[in-house]
């Protein structure tokens, strides 16, 4: 396991190039349409854990 | 302006913040998986707060979760693997230690710096849209096939034979790249 994260990718790409990339390909496709996950599969865990964010007050 | 939501722009570099303390401490940093992944490669906003993450070293992934002001929520136990920032109202949780069941080439896995705070790890595109497949495939998330076809028609010059393979593993051979593109 420890060989399957020693070598990732070469050189990073920057946060900020990343995002203008990706903004450039949903103007080319006319936006996206990407649906929300339906939320009906959680774990309990997962549900624990939004339910603390929840709890902060964050809106997401 | 980035595209991104200012909470969502917010936890990723958290998340290289995160990231960078354990690469300091000579650790692999941790790989984003899951819905945010979704939400990065697509600018969707979709993320509900948390963060799915696979990491090799767990512990030390929640060490330098505990030392950026990460808790665990009240009611779980200490064996738990969901966190929680309770002032950024950011949660995390580690949903694996190999990338998808170690089936996915971890050298694509994109490496982004998110400056000053550091660098952090993302699933490869191709990766993540054959995970959406495997989910659609399951028969319990219809919702993932359409994930996975807005993914495409943002990615197609990505690598389609890596991506059809990865697809025919994750569905065990019942989809491939031409039920992506039958839908785009």
């Amino acid at each position: 396991m420890a060989s399957q994260t020693s070598s990732p990718a070469p050189e990073p790409t920057t946060l900020e190039a990343f995002t203008q990339d990706v903004q450039r390909r949903v103007a080319r496709a006319g936006g996206n349409a990407m649906p929300r996950n339906a939320g009906t599969r959680r774990t309990p865990a997962k549900q624990r854990l939004l339910a603390a964010i929840a709890e902060t007050g964050t809106r997401w | 302006m980035s595209g991104l939501r200012p909470a969502f722009e917010q936890a990723l570099h958290v998340f290289a913040a995160v990231s960078a303390t354990m690469e300091r401490s000579g650790f692999t940093a941790p790989i984003l998986v899951g819905g945010a992944a979704v939400e990065l490669y697509a600018q969707s906003d979709i993320a509900t707060g948390d963060f799915d993450v696979v990491t090799t070293r767990q512990d030390r992934f929640e060490q330098a979760l505990a030392e950026h002001g990460f808790i665990r929520p009240s009611g779980t136990g200490r064996f738990a693997s969901e966190w929680v920032h309770p002032d950024l109202g950011l949660g995390f949780q580690v949903v694996g230690d190999s990338l998808l069941d170690g089936n996915a080439d971890v050298g694509r896995v994109r490496l982004i710096a998110a400056e000053p705070e550091g660098t952090f790890a993302v699933i490869a595109v191709e990766d993540l849209i054959a995970d959406r497949m495997g989910q659609y495939a399951s028969g319990t998330a219809p919702e993932m096939l359409e994930q996975a076809r807005a993914l495409f028609t943002l990615y197609q010059d990505a690598d389609l034979h890596y991506m059809d393979r990865r697809i025919r593993e994750e569905t065990f051979g019942t989809y491939g790249l031409a039920d992506l593109q039958s839908g785009s």
